[in-house]
């Protein structure tokens, strides 16, 4: 016979390590199912070739690509060149996020009725509460780890525990002008808090400030992926199984209850199932639905749990950009501009909303990437001709010996619409024989400008610090890393896949624990709240598991 | 892939591509000399003759995961440069200048010439595990800290 868990969870990222490891601590037989290698800490290494320039943790276009639908051109993302893969290993893209970890504010949870609606926006209130998520991502910053300082400010969330586990990470000499810049234009800036460990824990080595934190997995155990904080405590309690190479495939259901998992072993390239009495999808938004949408059978003819026709709807992305500066020894010292490794650590949350109907923004600092090769590559032009020679030899100087370029990220609201969306595009496969998922990348006019907005205060603190060569790059088109919707939570089955647990309305024993339950996102980076809303319905599943 | 900046390229058609055929080997060799010729060695900077991009570009392009549609076009476009002068690696390098300025006023010219710039700054900046970054010379020109922990395989993990 064979072998039942309790649980099977599809995907290790940060939707998926807190039911892995709540529920394998607490004595369930858990099995996780990753598409990709298994990369320990000791695997990784400050590679910019394998980690940035190939598709080493991703898959190749050339195999697995999404189809994207640009307004009125389809094209795929092979042809484009432009992946929206981010991290196809065990603990998925947490293992290379940057870190930046700001809780969503109450507001962001009853947008609609506070708010109002925006005419081509699908707004909703959440079905829980900020002071539902609180304890949870208390939790978060206990047990994956996060290091700040609590700051006030207009628009801070309210924190039952003011202080965080872990003090501030060290920070970059810069900090002190983007201080006195903000204070002057009346401005105040906070400390961005971190998944990223000061100190040393048990198990985990404080940073070391490498240099190359953002796209790079972490040597000493200090950034808090799924991988590192979770799953290897998880591994620990001899409870939880993990299988790479795992591609699932589909979902097998039988009357209105998934009873297995399909996946392909990508090594052997033999298909196989696991069974289990509950099963938590946590792909990434995109692939969360399109697994779903290609689980066809005969209750569910349109896809698993999707009589509703709203699987794959409400898909979000991240509004903004990038407005940069680029500083020299004439705005601050060149020996202090050039120290590398330490964090900027700063972040603007004073425009989260721009007035009393308004949802903003915040502003986030950090130095451009260390990658060389990268940086090179952006000055080999000026004035339309290329660069090569002695003139490409100056131009490297000033970038790597005399300048340093900071960067302001702006995180605004993408706001749900009916054309952003996941369907099965029925004409293209993978390489495993899959249908791809059909990506509309549909932007609100809203999105861009709120951006250009906040744009224009980034601008304002670089002009105050003293920058040069400022400029802004507002896009409509979506960041690949944050993604999120596609399967919202919401009380009323017509309108929503998963209740307020995140569970499937009409299959009991299914969750989707990644950001797919979102039904907007904030104005900040996902991670966080991925992780605080699993932890969430973790203990939802570990009280409820064995009568679903 | 990131580094899209010259989607115009893959309008082109390109013929099959195999690096052992002779009929390639005068594109090769202009390959190397261009790379020698935009990354020369100077008293400040290592060039492309010290920091090895021409070997570190042949092994790189093996690997499985190297786009080899890259390599066609820059086989391609080394075969359209030879158009100009099929001599060109024995011409003056004010001439070789004028050429590839010239070259560059096209969209195949300039699509090559950038391609051709960004592979020099993977093989002056990579890990010198790669081939290239020759006794970390290119790291060496910008004053770059060799990062920590550095690869201890090529292309991540050793599978």
């Amino acid at each position: 016979m064979e072998k039942l868990y309790d649980i099977c969870i599809i995907g290790s990222g940060a939707g998926a390590g807190p039911v892995a490891y709540e529920l394998s601590l607490s004595g369930a037989k858990v099995v996780v199912l990753e598409k990709g290698e298994y990369y320990k800490r000791e695997d990784f290494s400050k590679d910019e070739i394998a980690y940035t320039k190939r598709d080493i943790v991703t898959p190749s276009l050339k195999d697995e690509y999404h189809t994207i639908i640009d307004k009125n051109q389809i094209y795929t993302t092979q042809e484009a060149g432009w992946s929206f893969w981010n991290g196809s290993i065990v603990g998925g893209a947490s293992n290379f996020m940057s870190g930046f970890f700001h809780r969503l504010h109450p507001d962001d949870f009853r947008l609609a009725s506070k708010y109002g609606k925006i005419e081509g926006a699908n707004i909703v209130d959440w079905p829980i509460s900020y002071d539902e998520l609180e304890p949870y991502y208390d939790k978060v910053e206990e047990i994956v780890g996060v290091s700040g300082e609590s700051t006030p400010h207009r628009y801070q969330e309210p924190r039952k525990i003011r202080s965080f586990p872990f003090k501030a990470t060290d920070e970059h000499p810069i900090t002190k002008l983007i201080d006195k810049s903000c204070i002057d234009l009346g401005i105040t800036p906070v400390v961005t808090p971190r998944a990223i460990l000061s100190q040393d824990t048990k198990t985990r080595k404080k940073c070391y400030y490498s240099n190359y934190c953002g796209s790079y997995g972490c040597n000493s155990g200090a950034k808090g992926s799924s991988r590192e904080a979770l799953l290897k405590p998880a591994l620990q309690s001899g409870n939880l199984t993990i299988i790479p190479n795992a591609f699932v495939t589909k979902l097998i259901e039988k009357d209105k209850k998934v009873v297995s998992a399909k996946f392909i072993d990508k090594k052997t390239k033999k298909s196989k199932t696991v069974n289990a009495k509950v099963f938590v999808v946590a792909a990434q938004a995109i692939e969360s639905s399109r697994l779903l949408l290609n689980s066809v059978s005969k209750n569910f003819p349109n896809g698993l749990a999707n009589n509703s026709g709203q699987v794959g709807k409400n898909l979000l992305f991240s509004g903004g950009g990038i407005v940069s500066g680029v500083l020299n020894e004439s705005s601050f010292p060149l020996d202090k501009l050039m120290v590398e490794g330490l964090f900027v650590n700063r972040v603007v949350k004073d425009f989260y909303f721009l007035d009393e109907n308004t949802k903003g923004g915040i502003l986030e600092f950090v130095f451009e990437h260390a990658n060389p090769i990268r940086k090179a590559n952006k000055v080999k032009r000026q004035n339309g001709k290329l660069l090569w020679g002695e003139e490409l030899y100056k131009a490297l100087d000033k970038k790597f010996k005399q300048t340093k370029q900071l960067n302001i990220e702006i995180f605004n609201d993408w706001l749900p619409n009916d054309r952003c969306s996941v369907a099965i595009d029925t004409k293209r496969r993978d390489k495993y024989g899959l249908n791809v998922a059909k990506v509309d990348i549909f932007s609100h006019s809203q999105n861009e400008k709120i951006g250009d907005r906040l744009a224009l205060k980034a601008i304002d603190i670089l002009k105050q610090m003293g920058a040069s060569d400022i400029s802004g790059n507002i896009s409509p088109y979506p960041p690949p890393n944050l993604q999120a919707g596609g399967c919202r939570f919401g009380d009323d089955p017509k309108t929503s896949v998963l209740n307020k647990n995140c569970q499937a309305h009409e299959v009991s024993n299914l969750f989707v624990t990644d950001g797919s339950f979102m039904p907007n996102g904030g104005s900040v980076p996902y991670t966080f709240t991925i992780y605080a809303n699993s932890f969430r319905v973790a203990e939802f599943i570990k009280n409820n598991y064995q009568n679903l | 892939m990131k580094r899209r900046d010259f989607l115009a390229f893959t309008l082109l058609s390109y013929g099959s591509f195999a690096f052992a055929k002779n009929s390639q080997n005068n594109e090769l060799l202009l390959i190397k000399n261009v790379l020698e010729h935009m990354f020369p060695n100077t008293k400040r900077y290592n060039g492309a003759k010290t920091f090895k991009a021409y070997e570190y570009l042949l092994k790189t392009s093996k690997h499985k995961s190297f786009d080899k549609s890259d390599m066609r076009f820059l086989l391609k476009g080394a075969k359209e440069l030879l158009r100009y002068d099929r001599n060109f690696i024995k011409v003056s390098t004010k001439r070789k200048e004028k050429l590839l300025r010239k070259f560059e006023n096209t969209k195949v010219g300039a699509n090559w010439l950038s391609l051709l710039l960004y592979y020099g700054f993977e093989a002056m900046l990579c890990d010198p595990i790669y081939g290239g970054n020759k006794d970390i010379s290119g790291w060496k020109n910008i004053n770059h800290t060799p990062p920590v922990p550095m690869a201890k395989v090529p292309y991540g993990k050793a599978l």
